[in-house]
């Protein structure tokens, strides 16, 4: 089944998406709104700004009336920091520029930087959200990925079965059919955030008025949230599941095969699993891709919500992490969806039979 | 043959013209005023004899159906204010991506030009979720250009920020649908009477306007609310994010004075239009002490997702008997 041609593509495109990542999440970095080369000083009264230049390798004086010194290209912070410890050195700054600039020269600059961190193995650092302490996410991806993936995996395969087994019994009695066809109309509509919301609303106010804790509302300690996640992650890709299953399933009982079936006897719910089960695998097949994007997506809201220090919730906490860090908790994610699309396209090929007819011309 | 409308397919247009009268006359319709003149900074109600004061946000009462926010304006006014922005840039947003996908889609569907290249880049699109791509960019340019931070981000900043926004909304948003319309445009090309329009001297133009596109009017209408959709989850989830299109109107709350809160004040950017992914935004801090808030303005965009998606289920059914072969 697994044959080098797959992996090869599957690998291409995980590389490929991970450079775009790259590429687009530097893109801040092409806008200038302060000036890359220069810092500004105050100084003492009487202080020669040739002296401190000449303390700072690289640098040396750009306009003496307004103190500001030319430092080495797209090394500024580094020179502030430096400059900041040299006791003449009253206060150090960026010089502003009036307006901010798109430059292309320093977004390869600091592109051409990042990568050699990143060739260096420093893939960033991910702080406390009080900031008391700072670690390099390849440290930290450890306990991050493991956290995500105890709702992530779960959630996604219940998504995956009760969406099967509902769309199963929609299409065995017309009158369960009906309600869970409404449900689904609803829950289509249901954004990831207002579910989120609602749990916690709901968990909150339980609380509040009968004492009973129906489950964790944000991550505290070592208390990590799971059911928030968990509904959350699996409601969205199980209503899709759903609507795609249920609408495969209903063209597959018009079908020649299943009135033959029940002709020759068979009862309904024996067509359904002998037969029409076994044809509605390529439908299956062809959205769980789409369902696992949505759900890596409910899971990033849901850990955003519960403030979870997780995969997802690091990404769009600015708190947590550092910029130069983003990109490399994006990738993780990307692997884990271009992972789970390979085992789909594995799986499509294994069991999909794919009919052609006639001859390409 | 069409079907005969039912009531659900008259009442779905219906409540779509209700969503957008709402957004046009929302401004006069509003039952608040919601200026300066109308900022409340505390009400006094009695307990126990005892007069007290309380300060916004205030929770739904028969004053304020859906509560208030720091300032005292009324929830429900700023939503209906705000719907006509919300509008706007969901509408703008689904019509850039439309723009660009359509005639990209036909021309590669019909000449067959590029196919492969716009299947791969589908490929590498559909391959990851589209936040992904979306929020990295966005964040990083978001924080780098300080808007988040008391008086960094200027009106060019916020300008060079709201272009990003819109392209990469219709960047990742364009090559999905291209490929979808390339698809659905090499199949009608395959059919018999565009093949003798083209044999005739039928240019390419020529076949994808006056053979091609009537045939797709459906689909693109589908196609169309399918991206409003889309486009309203992914600004939501963006504005979850904390990452939402800023606007000269947009206050600043909280203390000015840096230095008062050790040097670093987060803006919590309370919309005064009311435009809802802000209101998104902002709700979320407070989603534990005031989940009014939030909750209002999360269920008034599902809301708006619910009556566009019941518009698509009833068109779906009303024209799913005249063209069985739309791959609705």
């Amino acid at each position: 089944v697994l044959n080098l041609k797959s992996f090869a593509k599957w690998g291409f495109t995980a590389l490929l998406i991970c450079v775009g990542i790259f590429l687009i999440s530097h893109i801040s970095q092409a806008f200038l709104s302060y000036a890359p080369d220069q810092i500004e000083l105050k100084v003492g009264h009487g202080v020669s700004l040739e002296g401190i230049a000449s303390q700072l390798p690289g640098a040396s004086v750009a306009n003496e009336k307004k103190s500001i010194l030319y430092v080495p290209y797209g090394r500024v912070d580094e020179y502030k920091m430096m400059a900041s410890k040299l006791s003449l050195v009253k206060k150090v700054k960026h010089v502003e520029l009036e307006k901010a600039q798109i430059s292309l020269p320093y977004y390869w600059f600091n592109i051409k930087r990042e990568f050699n961190h990143y060739l260096h193995g420093d893939f960033g650092s991910v702080r406390s959200p009080s900031g008391t302490w700072e670690t390099p996410i390849a440290e930290a991806m450890k306990g991050m990925l493991e956290r995500s993936l105890t709702y992530f995996v779960p959630a996604l395969l219940f998504a995956l079965c009760s969406a099967l087994i509902l769309s199963l019994l929609a299409s065995l009695r017309r009158g369960i059919g009906k309600v869970l066809d409404s449900i689904h109309t609803v829950l289509v509509a249901m954004p990831d955030f207002l579910l989120t919301t609602l749990l916690t609303f709901a968990s909150i106010y339980c609380y509040k008025l009968t004492g009973t804790r129906l489950f964790h509302v944000a991550a505290a300690g070592d208390i990590v949230p799971f059911m928030i996640p968990f509904i959350t992650i699996s409601l969205t890709p199980g209503v899709l599941i759903y609507g795609t299953l249920r609408i495969a399933i209903q063209r597959e009982i018009g079908q020649d095969y299943v009135h033959t079936a029940k002709a020759k006897g068979m009862s309904r719910v024996d067509v359904l699993l002998s037969h029409v089960l076994r044809n509605i695998v390529e439908d299956l097949l062809a959205v769980m891709p789409r369902a696992t994007n949505l759900a890596l997506t409910s899971m990033v809201v849901a850990e955003a919500f519960c403030d979870i220090f997780g995969l997802g919730g690091i990404i769009v906490s600015p708190k947590l992490l550092g910029i130069n860090a983003m990109p490399s908790a994006c990738f993780v994610m990307v692997i884990i969806a271009v992972l789970f699309h390979g085992v789909y396209s594995l799986l499509r090929k294994r069991f999909v039979v794919r009919i052609r007819e006639g001859i390409n011309p | 043959m069409r079907r005969r409308p039912s009531a659900l397919y008259y009442m779905s247009w219906l409540i779509i013209a209700i969503i957008l009268l709402l957004a046009v006359f929302g401004g006069m319709l509003k039952p608040k005023g919601i200026s300066e003149a109308d900022r409340i900074e505390y009400r006094q109600h009695q307990i126990e004899g005892k007069t007290r004061y309380e300060t916004p946000p205030f929770p739904p009462d028969s004053n304020f159906l859906l509560g208030t926010d720091h300032r005292g304006f009324d929830l429900l006014s700023l939503l209906l204010n705000g719907l006509k922005y919300t509008l706007a840039i969901i509408i703008t947003l689904t019509t850039l991506r439309i723009l660009f996908a359509i005639p990209w889609g036909l021309w590669v569907g019909v000449s067959g030009k590029g196919f492969r290249l716009l299947r791969s880049m589908n490929f590498v699109v559909s391959s990851a979720p589209a936040f992904l791509f979306v929020y990295p960019p966005l964040a990083t340019l978001y924080f780098g250009l300080g808007m988040d931070t008391v008086g960094e981000a200027n009106g060019y900043s916020v300008m060079l920020f709201n272009v990003l926004y819109f392209i990469m909304f219709t960047i990742f948003g364009v090559i999905p649908l291209a490929y979808q319309m390339a698809e659905r445009a090499q199949y009608y090309n395959d059919k018999q009477y565009v093949e003798i329009s083209r044999i005739m001297g039928g240019s390419l133009l020529h076949r994808m306007v006056r053979h091609i596109l009537p045939n797709m009017r459906l689909e693109l209408l589908f196609a169309g609310l399918s991206e409003f959709v889309q486009v309203t989850f992914l600004m939501g989830q963006l504005a979850v994010f904390k990452i939402m299109i800023g606007g000269t109107d947009l206050l600043q709350w909280g203390d000015p004075e840096p230095e008062s809160m050790n040097g670093s004040v987060e803006l919590f950017y309370i919309p005064r239009s009311g435009e809802w992914s802000s209101m998104l935004a902002y709700g979320l801090n407070y989603v534990r002490l005031y989940p009014w808030i939030m909750i209002s303005v999360a269920a008034g965009l599902f809301l708006l997702i619910l009556s566009v998606q019941m518009l698509i289920n009833q068109l779906k059914k009303r024209f799913r008997g005249e063209n069985e072969q739309l791959n609705l």
